[in-house]
């Protein structure tokens, strides 16, 4: 009896120290040891207390601290290694390119270039450094910076996944593939000052282009110094607007003004805080509290009612993206073009548009979004529509297309592969719908995960499959160039030499008005075979608080606030 | 009594079942470190893959983190990584390693999940006493009400409701994150529900039975308080079955987390798990997979080890548990 009870003590006590020493929450120690402290991490409910307030550190620096979240844990924070926004968008903050985005219209203007050269051909191009530029460490940014940057992301040992962007440059591909060294890359420093890159062809939307996070410098003496500078805020060294001063792994970054940026005097804010919360019903409660003023993914729910209510917190703009519907063009009678024009005109856009998905997506007549200057206006806008939605003309079609594959309606069966995704469903379900009413086809939906709906794509295991693209910068190449022959990304396997020939020669010009006009012609032959299903143009929807001034969002980029500013 | 029937041939016989059973979970290790190695093998993707993916660049990193190597050696080293405890680089991020997720998500799961066992334990066995004591009365109907709701209720809406009302309405509790103690009460409850459901079940009908004991009829003839009667004879004797069912219940326990964890934040281990899975980050799921099974294995042995002290019907005889002819 006594040991019985005595034992029962013993184990209450062992519990109840376990439970006290394993009392792990996070505090203010480094970023990867947990130390019991309050950390800025924190936000109640109640208004009054101060915490969502930053650490010490970010606020000596002073109070004007905006607060917003990253949606996941960035992979890298080094801009050669960044694989998409969870990285780029804090990365976009810290860093300027040769060229930077103007935040009154989006175009490209110089950044850290004073003066940019252009050969007669359009491949060597030569930059003059603003002298006056500066990294956070007071260090002058230089042409080694770039050239360094650049090497690094072509470099096949450091495996980057945007290292294809340096494709751009002689020897870029060769390098990636291991066929040539490095050093051989096709840009060099002629002094501190000059830096000088010869292109494999003429590139009149380089400047655009070169917006891109894979092309900021790095500070080359402090990455030999400091190998793992990206890895924390300890020697992380930038040229942007902001710098990174604390990186407390998967809960927050901790981003400070760069009193050497080269626009230091236009930076308002003292810093900005990132969370890092996945969870999108969480961080919107966390909006409603006032702990975030900047908020981007929303539940659709939330979107659908702050449109309802005209909310001033809600901030939509058009994303350079499409949703479209890949037609396996081996399988039979997909191969048919009548048929897939059939499938194309015989959805409602409009309805999925506007009782699916209910963000203010734009309907798809073809394949590049609006948004990008053809040197008249917006491409897409002076393309048009370039087919339109008839049911009477589809069913024509499809009794056509199958009669000439030796097939009845009987026969033409199918499957929607798409990946897991609430959205993704909803909208395969409207379509096959659709599809079942107006043209009395048989539609099977399927879905898996992300991973293998992909593997399946490239393998061309699949009828019809979800996907989309998101433009890499404002040309409408980035669309384009994915249904040519040689693209990686063509699953639908649809080929037109035709079409092969007009994207090949807008490579090979510097004429703006020939390259258009090539890529309006190819757009067109693509949409006339459908090539391709497209089906909405993306928008994005962000809530802002309405003290949230001076923000900008070039096309195809997440909302910048260097220059922000927060109202009193 | 048992300690002395322990002395004899016990330390021995103790000692023996200890080494027979690491033996058993070193084995079992084994074989789920390689059935995981072969699942992820067989199933399609890799870490990499992605819209913007190019060949060449597939290559490189395949290369760079050693999975373009021969099946055979990927697994060599694998088994290596699991023996030094060191689970290499994550493959989707620079600053992390599988380690990592262990080193700080471990902890912070293991005290949401003790603290959250603590809870359905003392609450759970609490209701199931009052219930069990008061028969077919009012306090019994309300502690089954709210055991049904307790297993009825999925986890996620739970967290949602308490999060509206306690954190957005009455702002006593933060709404995510694990800063502080007040950050962990929410996540807590929210995971306490279930298990403490089940527990004042398990405690109700295991009270009921016991009470109705004749050794409890001898017991209050003999003159013992009620109080005395109600903790040494009737809930010590009732918890036998809620300590042999404990190892479902951390098991539920532990895949609960998952969802707790990423609705309040919570950079603990379950959420890792799941996305790891996902990502195809090979070194973290091994990390993860190790580390449960350990707990899962540690747990049950930890469990078999402290029944005899508790029932003293079972002994150990010859390596093995066995219950003692009365």
């Amino acid at each position: 009896m006594k040991m019985h009870s005595r034992l029962k003590t013993l184990l209450a006590a062992m519990l109840a120290v376990m439970m006290l020493a394993s009392c792990n929450t996070t505090g203010s120690g480094g970023g990867t040891s947990a130390t019991p402290a309050p950390s800025a991490a924190e936000s109640t409910g109640d208004a009054q207390s101060e915490s969502g307030a930053p650490t010490a550190e970010a606020t000596s620096t002073g109070g004007k601290i905006l607060k917003v979240n990253n949606q996941s844990e960035p992979g890298y924070l080094h801009p050669g290694m960044a694989t998409g926004t969870h990285d780029s968008w804090a990365i976009d903050h810290m860093f300027e390119g040769l060229w930077r985005k103007d935040p009154e219209g989006g175009a490209p203007i110089l950044g850290m270039a004073i003066d940019v050269q252009t050969s007669e051909d359009g491949l060597v191009w030569t930059w003059k450094i603003n002298p006056d530029a500066k990294w956070s460490n007071g260090d002058p940014v230089t042409a080694h910076d770039f050239v360094a940057a650049w090497q690094y992301a072509v470099n096949p040992d450091n495996a980057a996944r945007y290292g294809t962007q340096m494709y751009i440059f002689v020897n870029g591909k060769e390098i990636h593939n291991g066929e040539k060294d490095v050093s051989e890359l096709g840009v060099k420093a002629i002094d501190d000052t000059t830096l000088e890159a010869t292109l494999v062809n003429p590139m009149g939307y380089l400047s655009d282009y070169m917006t891109h996070y894979t092309f900021y410098p790095i500070n080359a003496a402090n990455a030999e110094a400091h190998p793992d500078w990206s890895l924390s805020g300890d020697n992380y060294v930038s040229n942007g607007a902001f710098t990174l001063t604390e990186w407390r792994n998967k809960e927050s970054l901790t981003l400070t003004k760069n009193q050497n940026y080269l626009r230091a005097n236009e930076v308002k804010l003292d810093g900005i805080y990132f969370t890092i919360i996945e969870d999108i019903t969480t961080t919107w409660q966390k909006f409603q509290q006032g702990e975030l003023d900047v908020l981007y993914p929303l539940p659709p729910a939330v979107i659908e009612q702050l449109r309802n209510e005209n909310s001033p917190l809600l901030y939509q703009f058009p994303d350079l993206s499409t949703y479209y519907y890949y037609l396996n063009t081996e399988v039979v009678p997909l191969n048919n073009v009548k048929v897939r024009k059939a499938l194309a005109m015989s959805i409602d856009r409009t309805a999925i548009a506007d009782n699916v998905m209910k963000g203010g997506e734009v309907p798809a007549f073809g394949l590049t979004p609006p948004g990008i200057s053809d040197g008249n206006g917006d491409y897409q806008a002076n393309l048009g529509d370039l087919f339109h939605e008839d049911i009477e003309e589809a069913k024509a079609l499809l009794a056509e297309g199958l009669a000439e594959e030796g097939m009845t309606l009987e026969d033409f069966s199918f499957t929607i592969l798409y990946n897991t995704h609430d959205t993704h469903k909803k909208v395969a379900e409207a379509i096959q719908a659709m599809w079942k009413q107006n043209l009395s086809v048989n539609v099977e939906m399927t879905n898996a995960e992300f991973q293998v709906v992909l593997d399946r794509r490239k393998a061309g295991d699949f009828d019809v499959c979800r996907a989309g693209w998101i433009g890499d910068y404002s040309d409408p190449m980035t669309f384009l160039e994915l249904f040519t022959s040689w693209s990686d990304y063509n699953d639908g396997r649809w080929y037109n030499d035709r079409y092969d020939e007009l994207i090949l020669s807008a490579t090979k010009t510097t004429d703006n008005d020939v390259r258009m006009k090539a890529f309006k012609e190819a757009e067109t032959i693509l949409m006339e075979e459908i090539g391709v299903m497209p089906i909405y143009f993306y928008t994005k929807n962000w809530a802002i608080q309405e003290k949230v001034t001076g923000y900008y969002t070039p096309v195809n980029r997440f909302v910048q606030l260097q220059f922000a500013d927060i109202a009193e | 009594m048992l300690a002395a029937a322990l002395k004899k041939e016990g330390k021995n016989a103790l000692a023996k079942y200890i080494l027979k059973r690491l033996g058993y979970a070193i084995l079992t290790i084994w074989v789920v470190v390689t059935l995981t190695f072969i699942i992820m093998k067989v199933i399609p993707g890799n870490p990499f893959i992605s819209d913007k993916m190019t060949k060449t660049t597939l290559e490189n990193l395949m290369r760079f983190y050693k999975l373009d190597q021969p099946l055979f050696i990927q697994y060599l080293e694998y088994l290596k990584s699991v023996v030094t405890f060191n689970f290499g680089p994550s493959m989707v991020s620079a600053t992390l390693d599988a380690n990592f997720y262990i080193t700080r998500g471990l902890p912070v799961s293991m005290q949401l999940g003790v603290q959250a066992l603590l809870t359905a334990l003392i609450f759970g066995m609490l209701l199931g006493v009052v219930a069990a004591l008061n028969h077919n009365r009012w306090p019994d109907y309300i502690s089954i009400i709210i055991a049904i709701l307790g297993v009825s209720v999925p986890s996620f809406i739970m967290s949602r409701i308490l999060t509206s009302f306690f954190s957005l309405k009455l702002g006593w509790f933060p709404v995510s994150g694990w800063a502080s103690m007040k950050s962990t009460v929410l996540p807590m409850i929210a995971l306490a529900v279930l298990p403490m459901a089940q527990i004042t079940r398990l405690t109700r009908s295991s009270m009921l039975e016991v009470m109705g004991m004749d050794y409890i009829k001898t017991a209050r003839a003999k003159g013992i308080s009620r109080i005395a009667l109600i903790l040494r004879h009737g809930v010590k004797n009732a918890s036998l079955p809620i300590i042999s069912s404990l190892g479902t219940i951390t098991t539920n326990l532990v895949t609960g987390s998952i969802v707790i964890e990423r609705i309040f934040a919570i950079p603990g281990m379950g959420e890792s798990l799941v996305k790891s899975v996902g990502n195809r980050d090979y070194p973290v799921i091994m990390a993860a997979t190790v580390v449960y099974s350990i707990i899962l294995i540690a747990l049950t042995l930890a469990i078999d080890l402290i029944y005899p002290f508790i029932d003293p019907r079972i002994k150990i005889v010859g390596g093995e548990t066995v219950l003692a002819e009365e």
